[in-house]
């Protein structure tokens, strides 16, 4: 009985310690910490790396640990005086979040001269909890069309896939594909339809392709474009221009197995004869399925007289929803939204026929809507404290100005 | 800058080809002197196209001399009079100490000895220019980051000299040179040339290409034994006309437009001359041009003035319904005005004002009958600083056609005009000389910074594509920089509370007034900063897709949000007491500059567009600065404020 007693009272001040305000005034300080030393480490290191460390981490190592700069490091030398690790973005968010979340169950006072506080406090928790789930399940690719040209698929900026398929599909629906996300070294895939199985010697989600001379004796390689060797490069940046690679060996029923090379430069697919048909084999990126299929009309770019400022980018495009067609304008600032996907206006290129490229930017968040409301209810509610507050000490002076 | 170098580099490499960095083409003898004093109030309103901007003559000159010079007007001479005659008479220009050169060594290095920064004339310049050469050329081959300081200096000069040496042989079409002298009287007629000048100008001899062709089809097919001398002075002209439109052809300076469909296109007098454009409405502007170029030189301002007016008419014609160029005058008005100079004045006297009142309050309530004086006249001049201070914001919206908050310039006009603005309301609240003293204090110390950032020469430059939306430049923009000038004047009335504590410690009821002014304005600037940052979010989830991206602009307002929220809730939660919430309001403007400023230092991030050297080291001194006083008043206010 003396246990539970003890168990609930130290229950009871954990959690008034988690739902105490100084607890809030703490986390809010190591938010401020972790966004400082993240906004000085992209100078060095980038934006990805940044968030890798930092924003999207639970701890981040201790300042000595963190790998340096090609110069010599500002970091290096107050290392040696901060040796403890930082905590990460989302433990502070996830603190943030509890604190809060528990502060307003067990310390807010619900009546109307708090209704600031509250609607305000409640804002902060949406926007936390949509960040988080955004982060967990939102998409980004890219969609990149030449004018006349048209597509229903857009491709992932940062998720990679090995795909095969046959003559009698086309490589969007491609029958069988596996995620980079499984091919870790060691891993067998087996196609039995086909009598084929992979085991991948290595998987590198960037890497240096080498075309070597093979050595006497030296087991040949096979890829498109004579690719020997794959080395991994480690330097880190945006994973968006990551170019992955993959070694793996590959046995068909009946053939000695033999050693197969894929990387992202390859400009076409592994073609595999085998008796009934011909497979084609990729490492390309995943292809995001898009609820419209989108054909670029005409891209026009506009530029200030005589400079290199844009002024503007737009496309014209022809969106084709289940049969029903329409023409319309994605242009800066002006992006085409239907069924949680969202198509904005990114960049631009040309063909080698001289055609323009238009680049589009594609977003699936199916909790966009998150941000903004949570937006709204924190700016209202601080806006009703400002006021309640502001006007309090003037009805106490009996409406005169202090 | 870096695209600039790009674009000028292929000019300057023709030039130094050329070998004519700053000679100039010599006018004919006899010719006759630049004027002595010409009006140029016509001739400051022709619109010129600058970076993808149309601004008045005035503010190119302006730009330019500032750039430079560093200044924007040279000892008794306006930028437009000095841009005249850089036009009309270059040769006048030898003595004119035009280049400034930042660093001695840089002036050392290529033999310049002066013991500072130093304007060097033109003449000077041309002395040492082969060993200037020398050096650019080392430089230009080298990585941009393997550039010494002397290097990035010199090429900075060089640039300038090189533009300066094209603006000197812009008119040089209209100027009569030996070069094309017609001796011949009969061959005077022939091409209908001015019966009694000798010495022509390129335009001259080339309107009268028609009478010098069948001349030159005769010379083309006969042996040059058999040239009558006659032809002999064709041919030398022809051939004089044909090596200038080689040698010119590549001189871009566009001063006449050209509309086609929706582009627009501004051509040089070259372009028309070489036969690149072809118009003959574009050869009838390059007639007025000449005469403007001679009625300048003959000192007629009838002729001058309308010869300007025609062209500006020119202009207007061939731009029907050209927003832009309606805001021209009022351009020139705001350059004339000088609003937020004059609005900085009497900031100054305000502040002053307001010190005045300050100091002669008594100790005891109510205030003397001095110092309720001194504080209306304070009010009275922050409230007409606001004239022109708000005059000049709104003409900078009528001419961009955009919200007055497109650069760093302009947030720091804006931030010192809504700063001084919520100062005066502060004070009609609390009527305690704290607001207007705070309110003066930050409209004086923000424009100041602008001016520095006026310094790169036009402050109301074409924006980018992305940023090309005047509804979030208005929401996000505006709204952000609000709660800039919130958390900027509630720093400094934290500062007043901590100095007010430290000598007037008993004055509990000016201290409990600049506390409650102190909470009312940093609410104000957090209420607005959130807005402004979330807006940025919205702004960047409709252009980008994405509502946060942990890009370091987007940090530093989180920074700022963040410091406030602590703030608040410490106070709340009574881990601070009223000294403590002074001190961290007085330390919020450091996170104000760093997210205004400091971010921009970076040089990292989608928000890196105002991108300033040199403003890094005066922002750590700051901040050092800041930290000192901090640490200095809080615990003598705490000490002071625990006795009472």
């Amino acid at each position: 009985m003396a246990f539970r007693v003890q168990f609930f009272r130290l229950i009871k001040t954990l959690v008034d310690f988690a739902a105490s305000l100084k607890t809030g005034v703490w986390i809010l300080a190591a938010f401020m910490v972790v966004v400082f030393f993240g906004t000085l480490y992209q100078v060095d290191h980038g934006l990805h790396a940044a968030q890798d460390l930092f924003y999207y981490a639970w701890f981040t190592p201790p300042i000595s640990q963190w790998p340096a700069p090609d110069a010599v490091s500002v970091w290096a030398r107050i290392a040696a005086w901060f040796p403890v690790p930082l905590p990460g973005g989302w433990l502070v968010m996830w603190a943030l979040f509890i604190n809060l979340s528990l502060s307003m169950m067990r310390r807010a006072r619900y009546a109307w001269r708090k209704a600031g506080i509250i609607l305000a406090h409640a804002g902060v928790l949406l926007m936390l909890a949509g960040g988080w789930i955004a982060h967990l399940t939102a998409q980004e690719g890219f969609l990149s069309l030449a004018e006349g040209d048209r597509s229903s698929f857009a491709l992932a900026y940062e998720d990679w896939e090995l795909a095969i398929w046959d003559d009698t599909t086309l490589p969007e629906e491609a029958p069988y594909t596996f995620s980079a996300n499984a091919l870790t070294a060691g891993k067998e895939l087996a196609l039995e339809e086909l009598g084929l199985v992979f085991t991948v010697e290595a998987y590198y989600p960037n890497a240096r392709p080498h075309q070597e001379s093979p050595a006497p004796g030296e087991e040949p390689v096979l890829n498109v474009t004579g690719i020997t060797r794959l080395e991994p490069d480690l330097r880190r940046g945006d994973p968006g221009r990551y170019e992955p690679g993959l070694q793996a060996r590959a046995q068909v029923a009946g053939h000695d197995p033999q050693r197969v090379i894929f990387h992202a430069s390859d400009p076409m697919p592994l073609v595999l004869s085998l008796p009934d048909a011909q497979w084609y084999l990729h490492l390309r990126r995943r292809p995001m399925p898009l609820p419209v299929t989108v054909q670029l009309l005409a891209f026009r770019k506009v530029f200030e007289p005589h400079t290199t400022t844009p002024r503007s980018f737009s496309s014209r495009v022809l969106v084709d929803t289940d049969g029903v067609q329409r023409e319309l304008v994605i242009e800066m600032n002006r992006p085409f939204r239907y069924g949680g996907f969202t198509f904005f206006q990114s960049s631009y290129g040309e063909t080698e026929d001289g055609r323009d490229i238009s680049i589009f930017a594609i977003s699936h968040n199916r909790v966009m809507w998150a941000p903004y409301i949570a937006t709204g209810m924190t700016g209202l509610g601080m806006l009703i404290q400002f006021l309640i507050q502001w006007i309090k000490p003037r009805r106490k002076k009996g409406g005169t100005v202090s | 800058m870096k695209h600039r170098l790009l674009v000028v580099w292929p000019l300057l490499a023709f030039l130094l080809g050329a070998g004519r960095a700053v000679a100039y083409v010599q006018p004919a003898e006899g010719e006759p002197a630049a004027a002595e004093a010409i009006d140029l109030d016509a001739f400051r309103r022709i619109p010129i196209l600058v970076d993808g901007r149309k601004m008045p003559m005035d503010s190119f000159a302006r730009n330019r001399l500032l750039q430079f010079s560093g200044r924007r007007q040279l000892d008794r001479e306006s930028a437009v009079a000095w841009l005249a005659r850089t036009f009309f008479a270059p040769e006048t220009m030898e003595d004119v100490p035009l280049f400034l050169i930042e660093d001695p060594e840089a002036a050392q290095a290529i033999g310049l000895d002066p013991p500072r920064r130093e304007r060097h004339t033109v003449g000077a310049i041309e002395a040492v220019l082969p060993r200037l050469e020398e050096i650019v050329h080392a430089a230009a081959a080298l990585d941009p980051d393997d550039r010494s300081r002397v290097d990035n200096e010199l090429l900075r000069v060089y640039l300038n000299i090189t533009e300066f040496t094209e603006l000197t042989h812009a008119f040089v079409f209209a100027r009569p040179v030996d070069e094309f002298m017609v001796e011949s009287p009969e061959l005077r007629n022939r091409l209908g040339l001015d019966p009694e000048a000798t010495s022509f100008s390129y335009l001259d001899i080339y309107r009268a290409g028609a009478g010098l062709r069948p001349m030159v089809q005769r010379i083309s097919t006969t042996p040059q034994s058999e040239w009558t001398p006659l032809e002999e002075e064709a041919f030398a002209l022809t051939l004089t006309l044909y090596n200038w439109s080689q040698f010119y052809e590549d001189l871009v300076f566009r001063i006449i437009p050209k509309r086609a469909g929706d582009d627009e296109h501004w051509v040089s007098p070259w372009e028309v001359l070489s036969g690149q454009v072809s118009d003959p409405e574009l050869l009838e502007a390059l007639n007025v041009l000449q005469t403007l170029f001679r009625a300048y030189q003959q000192g007629d301002q009838a002729a001058f003035d309308q010869a300007a007016q025609v062209f500006r008419q020119v202009i207007h014609d061939r731009l029907p319904g050209d927003r832009d160029l309606k805001w021209i005058d009022l351009e020139v008005r705001k350059n004339d005005l000088n609003p937020f100079v004059r609005a900085r004045v009497f900031y100054v006297l305000a502040f002053l004002f307001a010190l005045g009142a300050l100091f002669t309050r008594s100790e005891t309530e109510p205030a003397s009958r001095v110092s309720t004086v001194l504080r209306w006249i304070a009010c009275g001049l922050c409230t007409l600083a606001l004239v022109p201070h708000t005059a000049g914001l709104i003409m900078r919206v009528l001419i961009m056609g955009r919200p007055p908050v497109t650069n760093l310039y302009g947030t720091f006009v804006f931030v010192a005009w809504a700063s001084a603005l919520l100062g005066l309301i502060a004070e009609r609240i609390q009527r305690n000389v704290m607001g207007v003293l705070a309110g003066a204090f930050a409209g004086v110390a923000l424009l100041l910074i602008s001016g520095y950032f006026a310094a790169d020469g036009d402050t109301m430059g074409k924006v980018v594509a992305v940023l090309s939306s005047n509804f979030w430049l208005t929401t996000h923009v505006m709204v952000i920089t609000l709660g800039y000038a919130g958390c900027v004047l509630a720093g400094l009335i934290g500062h007043a509370y901590l100095i007010g504590a430290c000598i007037t410690p008993r004055r509990s009821s000016l201290l409990d007034a600049l506390q409650r002014a102190l909470y009312g304005v940093l609410g104000f600037g957090w209420i607005f900063t959130w807005f402004g940052t979330m807006l940025g979010g919205v702004w960047a989830d409709q252009s980008w897709g994405r509502f946060w991206g942990w890009d370091p602009k987007e940090n530093g307002a989180l920074l700022i949000i963040l410091w406030v929220a602590i703030l608040f809730h410490a106070r709340f939660a009574r881990m601070i007491g009223p000294v403590g919430m002074a001190a961290g309001s007085a330390l919020g403007i450091i996170f104000v500059m760093l997210a205004w400023l400091g971010v921009n230092l970076l040089g990292v991030g989608l928000h890196a567009y105002g991108f300033t050297t040199g403003l890094a080291f005066a922002l750590n001194v700051y901040i050092i600065i800041q930290l000192l006083i901090v640490a200095a008043l809080t615990p003598l206010a705490r000490r002071r404020l625990a006795r009472m």
